[in-house]
Order: structure tokens, then C-alpha cells, then sequence
């Protein structure tokens, strides 16, 4: 019984790992940086999220997701327009480029303690003590929630991608920058696009995510183990993401259980390093 | 038929790279609704001369009109919107794309709605969609592959991968079309189609620059021909005048004594480079 409830629990965490990890894949494909500011991304998402909660108390939480990732969208091609692009374009070094997301990353959180407080705060609405009762047991009543609007958001993106024009630009752009510029497809702006919507799709997952923890400034960290869930699945990829995700929310949760749970982060990266071992360009690598 | 009027012209373009002037001065005269070759043996700078003319790589010196106005130092994306549009010597497509939505990329700039338009108006957005797709299977059909349209551009021929990279640059709907050796991979018979296709493209009104290494195909298509070595222009004119031009036989055979059996070979098709 308990390890049906862990289970869930973990698939729960592991969709928030997934929506963070693609965002780390998408950026990395569209601009070739890893992007440690993602998890930040991801915890001013939930910040906005309980602004909005706040100050529009009438509006129902399924709003709440799609207005917090629009704004936090907005910031994110803020910060790529004006902070990486113009370092992408002096030839900066990755070794620059991981330092300039680390740093945003540490902005945005001393930003969000500046402006919400030290404090960890709690969405003030129902959904996070409510339970539901699946097969008897009491489970919190946001984990469906959190599922559905996973695979909506998964959904949406596989669209964006494979049926609109302006996601094959984009993927058109992050495959070959140059060859997409003599179509026409200016790659700035489509990069900044690509991290806009990376952002985004962090802030979603901490509006989701939010309801089972607290909002504090330092939640970023668990951008460390989405990363560690995109390179499971290898850097880049989408759906290797979204399994990695699963396989770091799953293994953790159940790990934890059986051993212990002040063991739970380190168990997540064993988990990687074991894995990336056997498989060193990840489950959804190439040969090679 | 053909009018007279100059499309592009390149006045003195200098490109260096380090200590390597990989274009020289290069001025050229292209009229529009015409087939222009560039030819010259390998690192004569031909491609480069593409580079510069498509945006890819910025001119040094020296200056590019293209329709009355001045592209030298403009982006790429920028020309592609003027009306110039190119293919790569290795064909370079999408490889994760079907063969369509790689054409279909052609049609970015001719999105009437814009990158965020098409974010916010979903009922217009669904007929641009649709409007995108009916035209990148319309160039595909041009190019005769409308019945490879759903297949992964991985599964192509080396040969089909030049006809849809082809394709996606006539999507743009380009007023001047930059080919870089068309034909290198061709079989007798897809070259000899390839030259129906652009001798009809030019008949529509197109304008066709050509980087080749097949003479006959150049010698037989072309109206005007520039031949570069080292990255200078060594002879200008119609192919008849390049053929009987001792500097060109000298560059591509490197034997000026033997100039009988040189322009013979550099009519048939024989390949150019030594």
C-alpha cells in the first residue's frame, strides 16, 4: 500500500523533473548552452503564480498555470535578448556561458527573496491540503492535476513542433542556424523564442509543483536534478527528457523509501551516474 | 525576350581570411531573367562569392547592389527577404524533417501572419498552416518530388536531397536563385532535368547563378560566364568568348602549349579540375 502511494508520489515529482529538463533540452538545442538558470526560471514561475493567487483570489488554478508561464516567458526572453545573445555573438566560451546562467540563476533567486520575502511560502488555496482517494488511498487531490497538465503542456509542445509553422523555423533555426538564415529565419530572435518558451514551461511546473512543497527562493536546486534528468536522457532530447525525468522522480521516491529518505538527492544522481555508465550518450542517445 | 537589366552587381568585393585573400576585387554583372556561371578550379573562391552574395560571410571591401539597393553588409535573412536565396555544395537540409516541412521552411518570410501574429490568431493561423503546406507541396511537385513528400529527408538519394534543398530555395520565392554545383552527384539524367528546370525557372523571369565544375552543362546553359582563380577574375563573357580564352585553359589545365586539346576538353565533359 504504501509503495503505490510512493509510486505516485513519484510519478507526480517526476513530471516536475520532466517539464524542467525539457526546458534544459530545448534551450540546449536552439543555442548549444546549458541553461542553470532553469530551475531559478522555474521558481519565479511559482512565485507569479502565488502573486497571482494573491492578488486575483476569484481565478480558478488552471489559469493560474498558463498566465504565471506567459509572464515568466516574458522574462526569459528578457534575459535572452539581452544577456545571452549578446554573449552567444562575442563568441563567448562555455565555460563563460555556464558562469553567465549560474549568475542569472543566483539573480533571480536573490531577486525573488528581495521581493517575496525569506519566508517559504504556501499557495493559499484548497488543492494543497485537499486529498482525493484512488483505490482507498488518500492521495493529494493536485497529483492528477499535475499529470494532466503535464501531457497537455507535452502535447501542445509536440504540436508546436511538428504541425506549425513557426515551430519548424525553430527547429529549423536550433538544427542549422546558418542554412535556416538563408530562409529567412532570423536566429536571434528565434532562439530567444526557444529559451522564452523554455521559461515558460519551467514556470509551469512551479505553479504545479508548488501545491506539494513550499515556495521558497532556493527551490531552484531541483533545476540540478532535471538537468541530471536531461542528460539521462540525453541533452537535447524531448523525450528523453520527459523519461528522464520519470526515471530520477520514480527512482528517488522509491529509492528513498527502501533506504532512506535523507538519502533521496544523492540517490537521484547515483541513479544517473549508474545509468550514464552503461549508456554514456544517454537512454535516447545515438550510437557512440 | 530577355531584358537587359543588371539584377546584382558585385563592384570590387574583397574577402580575406587571415593572410588568404579568398576574393579579390571581384566585380560582376549579373541581368536579370539570365544564367550566370562562376567558374574557376577549386579554392578559386566561388563559393565564397556565394557566401558574400548570400550574407553569410561580410565583404571586407567593396560593394553589393542588389535591385537598386546596396546588401553589402545586410544579414541574411535580410536578402532572403529581397529576393536572394541559395543551395550549399553538400546539399544541407534538416535532417530530422520529413521531406515536406523541410521545404516547408522555405516558406518562413511568406507567413502572412509573422512570428507573433501566429502565436495569438488561431482560426487565421490554422489557414496560413494550411496555405504553407498546399505551397511547399507545390515547389516539391516543381522539382518532381511531390511523391517523396512524407518521406524523412534521412531516406533520400544524394540526388533527391539536391532537388528538395532546390525546392526549398525556390519556396522563398527568390528573385535571384545561387546554385553551388548543382549537379555534383547527379546522374546523366537527373543533371540533364536539373537543366530543363532551371532553363524554364529563367524563363519565368528567374535569375540563376551557377558555381559548377560539369562544362558541358555550364557551357550549354549559362549566357555569361565569370571564371575566377586565386580569387581574382581572369575572363568575363558569353561561353563561346570563355572557351577560346587561353588565360582559362591555362588555369584549368595548366598547360598553355597544349590549348587545342585543352578547349576541347573544356567543351565536352570532361571534368575540370585537374
Amino acid at each position: 500500500m504504501n509503495f503505490s502511494l510512493q509510486l505516485l508520489s513519484g510519478l507526480a515529482v517526476g513530471c516536475i523533473y520532466s517539464l524542467v529538463a525539457v526546458g534544459f533540452s530545448m534551450v540546449y538545442r536552439a543555442m548549444g548552452l546549458v541553461n542553470f538558470a532553469q530551475g531559478d526560471l522555474m521558481m519565479i514561475g511559482a512565485f507569479i503564480g502565488y502573486s497571482i493567487i494573491v492578488n486575483l483570489p476569484g481565478l480558478p488554478f488552471w489559469l493560474v498555470v498558463p498566465l504565471a508561464a506567459a509572464i515568466t516567458a516574458c522574462l526569459g526572453y528578457a534575459v535572452a535578448q539581452s544577456a545571452l545573445w549578446p554573449a552567444m555573438q562575442r563568441g563567448a566560451s562555455q565555460t563563460y556561458l555556464v558562469l553567465l546562467t549560474l549568475g542569472i540563476g543566483i539573480i533571480l533567486s536573490n531577486g525573488a527573496r528581495l521581493v517575496w520575502g525569506a519566508n517559504p511560502l504556501v499557495y493559499p488555496i484548497p488543492l494543497t491540503h485537499e486529498t482525493l482517494r484512488i483505490w482507498d488511498y488518500p492521495v493529494p487531490a493536485v497529483y492528477p492535476f499535475i499529470a494532466l497538465t503535464m501531457v497537455a503542456l507535452i502535447a501542445g509542445l509536440n504540436v508546436l513542433f511538428t504541425r506549425t509553422w513557426i515551430g519548424l523555423s525553430l527547429r529549423a533555426a536550433a538544427d542549422d542556424a546558418q542554412t535556416a538564415s538563408v530562409m529567412g529565419v532570423n536566429h536571434r530572435l528565434a532562439s530567444a523564442i526557444s529559451f522564452a518558451l523554455a521559461a515558460g514551461i519551467g514556470a509551469a511546473a512551479g505553479v504545479l509543483y508548488a501545491p506539494i512543497t513550499f515556495v521558497s527562493a532556493d527551490m531552484g536546486m531541483i533545476g540540478i536534478k532535471a538537468f541530471a534528468a536531461a542528460v539521462l536522457g540525453s541533452l537535447g532530447s524531448i523525450p528523453g527528457s520527459v523519461i528522464g525525468g520519470f526515471v530520477i522522480g520514480i527512482g528517488e521516491t522509491l529509492g528513498g523509501q527502501l533506504v532512506s529518505s535523507e538519502y533521496q538527492d544523492s540517490l537521484a544522481f547515483l541513479l544517473m551516474i549508474g545509468i550514464l555508465l552503461i549508456k554514456p550518450t544517454g537512454l535516447m542517445g545515438r550510437k557512440g | 525576350m530577355k531584358s537587359s537589366q543588371t539584377i546584382l552587381t558585385l563592384r570590387g568585393v574583397t574577402r580575406r581570411f587571415g593572410g588568404l585573400v579568398a576574393v579579390n576585387k571581384l566585380s560582376i554583372e549579373v541581368k536579370e531573367a539570365s544564367i550566370h556561371g562562376l567558374i574557376g578550379p577549386n579554392g578559386a573562391g566561388k563559393s565564397t562569392a556565394f557566401d558574400l552574395i548570400s550574407g553569410l560571410t561580410s565583404a571586407d571591401a567593396g560593394e553589393i547592389i542588389f535591385r537598386g539597393e546596396i546588401v553589402t553588409h545586410r544579414a541574411p535573412e535580410s536578402r532572403v527577404a529581397a529576393g536572394i536565396c541559395r543551395t550549399f555544395q553538400t546539399p544541407k537540409l534538416f535532417d530530422e524533417m520529413s521531406v515536406l516541412d523541410v521545404v516547408a521552411t522555405g516558406r518562413h518570410l511568406h507567413n502572412a501572419l509573422g512570428l507573433w501574429g501566429s502565436m495569438f490568431s488561431i482560426a487565421r493561423k490554422r489557414a496560413e498552416e494550411a496555405r504553407t503546406i498546399s505551397a511547399a507541396r507545390e515547389f516539391l511537385t516543381t522539382v518532381g518530388l511531390g511523391a517523396k513528400a512524407d518521406a524523412p529527408v534521412a531516406d533520400l538519394s544524394y540526388g533527391e536531397r539536391r532537388l528538395v534543398e532546390i525546392a526549398r530555395a525556390l519556396a522563398t520565392e527568390p528573385k535571384l536563385l545561387l546554385l553551388d554545383e548543382v549537379t555534383s552527384g547527379l546522374n546523366p539524367v537527373e543533371t540533364a532535368s536539373v537543366g530543363e528546370l532551371l532553363r524554364e525557372l529563367v524563363r519565368l523571369g528567374l535569375t540563376i547563378m551557377l558555381v559548377e565544375h560539369d562544362m558541358k552543362f555550364v557551357m550549354g546553359l549559362c549566357d555569361d560566364i565569370t571564371v575566377m582563380n586565386y580569387g581574382s577574375v581572369i575572363a568575363q563573357g558569353s561561353p563561346g568568348e570563355i572557351v577560346q580564352n587561353p588565360d582559362v585553359v591555362a588555369a584549368y589545365l595548366g598547360s598553355p602549349r597544349d590549348g587545342q586539346r585543352s578547349r576541347r576538353s573544356l567543351r565536352a565533359d570532361a571534368p575540370a579540375c585537374p
